[in-house]
């Protein structure tokens, strides 16, 4: 079993400066450039982020903490959140959720998970039964999924520019052409 | 005070005659060994997006490394269908 409680806190711990690194500085059309109609921009991708680190992560761990499989996670709203963060620039969005993943990591410090308590179960809502091990990988994964979509859609911002070399670059693959 | 603004007016003096030079190569052409003429704005803006080509693929590789660890989670994030099942 490649997972390992510290490291991937650790790893949790770092995604907002990753975040951070990325979009510092962006002019707003470069934050707002996307793959294609319905795809998501890099702003919007922070707004996802900082929604569901404000809904989602904590609340679940300490279901499965506390409550077990007798209730399932309340859903979550997988759909575009820019509206929810109307007003903010993507830099104050990213400031949201760098001190929203503070706080829930501490508050999983707070519920003092040990190896023993990583085989602890809750249940999805559509996914069915799911361990503590399970719920923290996936919150690993989910940074790489949507700062991987980040990319995408900051690389899209010049697609054109690149000019013949666009058939070289497979990151551009996904934009319309 | 007396040191930054002497920075800020060498700055100002170096923008100046460093910026024609930028701008005009701009519209340089090179020859790229298999794509042909290829221009210093495309080249620059090639290796902006080759960054953002192997971020994305790094995220993709460190990702893998909890593909199984995620669970039934694994339909739902998408970094993983290149993932081997």
């Amino acid at each position: 079993m490649p997972f390992d409680l510290a490291q991937a806190r650790a790893a949790l711990e770092r995604a907002p400066a990753v975040l951070d690194g990325l979009i510092a500085g962006l002019p707003d059309d470069w934050l707002a450039a996307r793959t294609r109609e319905g795809e998501w921009s890099a702003h919007q991708v922070v707004c996802h982020l900082a929604y569901v680190e404000e809904t989602d992560w904590q609340v679940r761990a300490r279901m499965i903490r506390e409550v077990g499989e007798a209730e399932p996670f309340p859903p979550v709203d997988h759909g575009d959140q820019a509206a929810r963060y109307a007003g903010f620039r993507t830099d104050g969005v990213a400031r949201r959720f760098a001190a929203q993943r503070q706080a829930n990591l501490a508050a999983l410090d707070g519920l003092a998970i040990g190896d023993a308590d990583l085989g602890l179960r809750g249940l999805h809502p559509s996914l069915g039964t799911v361990t503590m091990r399970q719920l923290l990988a996936t919150w690993v994964v989910h940074d790489h999924n949507h700062l991987a979509q980040a990319h995408g859609a900051l690389a899209a911002h010049y697609v054109d520019e690149v000019g013949p070399w666009r058939r070289l670059l497979g990151i551009l693959d996904q934009v319309e052409p | 005070m007396l040191i930054s603004l002497a920075a800020f007016a060498v700055a100002l003096v170096a923008a100046y005659l460093l910026t024609p030079v930028v701008r005009d190569a701009a519209h340089g052409a090179g020859l790229h060994p298999s794509l042909g003429p290829v221009t210093m704005r495309q080249l620059l803006a090639t290796w902006v997006v080759h960054d953002h080509n192997h971020l994305a693929q790094a995220h993709g590789a460190l990702a893998a490394h909890y593909a199984d660890e995620v669970g039934p989670w694994r339909a739902l994030l998408g970094i993983l269908d290149q993932v081997e099942p």
